[in-house]
């Protein structure tokens, strides 16, 4: 392959073939599990997405894909008694833990879950003042990721903002992010999320980018972006 | 237990976007427009299309 072709492929988003039942089962296996296996980097760029969120005490918060509800309790923690917290996610496994959690942290009665796809939110229009995402846009393939940036926009205030943590094509090693893809692509059940253009998405789907921060996890490069409807 | 008032005000269906309103038996929302009607599963509302049912007929509270 000449240089020419391999840089042109570095640049595209692998697709995610797998169905939205195929990804609820995954996740309801990892569930048990999912703590240890994202272990403390993981937590380390979440915990700076938070601060980059600056969640207040009384606004109302969505988090789309909140898996095991690190987040999820933290920000149920900021909003306080007078603010709601709203979660969505597809694995009935990762509610479970997700309640225990907040449940764990007193903190069940600032939270509300539902079941549910976050390519069509189940919230009407105008009702959030933040959302927030980590990890979880990756997943989604590539045409969905669009409708998923513009259904937060839809349910966010006309002052709403978002921040999106996730797997980038920015930053990192060239050697480990293509090692990555191609164990994503060999192995999609397990290695289930793939290096996107978080910003660029934003951008696409009509977000006003205030803040772009690229990170470094095991070579894998990371953006945490800040952006305003 | 039943929803939160909160999570009941902002409750959209994702299909159409419409109010969803609890129904009469309070184990599932429906939507006012297309009709649909989504469980509440362990106090959970399972917001999903495909598992949704078209139930014209079903009561809602108020």
């Amino acid at each position: 392959m000449s240089p020419i072709g391999s840089r042109k492929r570095s640049f595209q988003i692998t697709k995610v073939k797998r169905s939205k039942d195929e990804a609820r089962k995954t996740y309801n296996r990892l569930a048990g599990i999912y703590d240890v296996l994202s272990g403390p980097g993981e937590r380390r760029l979440i915990v700076k997405g938070l601060r980059m969120l600056n969640p207040e005490a009384g606004e109302g918060i969505l988090e789309i894909g909140f898996g095991t509800g690190y987040a999820l309790a933290r920000l149920a923690e900021s909003v306080g008694t007078e603010g709601k917290v709203q979660g969505i996610d597809i694995s009935e496994r990762m509610l479970e833990r997700s309640r225990k959690r907040l449940k764990s942290k007193g903190m069940l009665d600032r939270a509300s879950l539902v079941r549910g796809d976050a390519s069509s939110l189940p919230y009407g229009a105008d009702s959030l003042d933040a959302v927030f995402a980590s990890f979880t846009l990756e997943l989604f393939d590539t045409s969905e990721i669009f409708t998923v940036l513009q259904e937060c926009r839809r349910v966010l205030k006309p002052e709403g903002r978002i921040v999106v943590v996730g797997l980038s094509k920015e930053g990192g090693l060239g050697l480990v992010k293509r090692l990555y893809e191609r164990l994503h692509q060999r192995f999609p059940a397990w290695l289930d999320c793939r290096p996107i253009r978080v910003a660029k998405f934003l951008e696409q789907a009509g977000f006003r980018i205030a803040v772009q921060d690229v990170d470094s996890l095991w070579g894998l490069g990371l953006e945490t972006v800040r952006a305003f409807v | 237990m039943s929803l939160d008032s909160q999570l009941l005000k902002i409750l959209a269906c994702p299909q159409c976007k419409a109010q969803v309103k609890l129904t009469q038996d309070e184990k599932a929302l429906k939507c006012m427009k297309c009709h649909r009607v989504y469980p509440i599963k362990e106090n959970i509302p399972v917001m999903l299309i495909e598992e949704a049912t078209i139930e014209p007929e079903r009561n809602t509270k108020d």
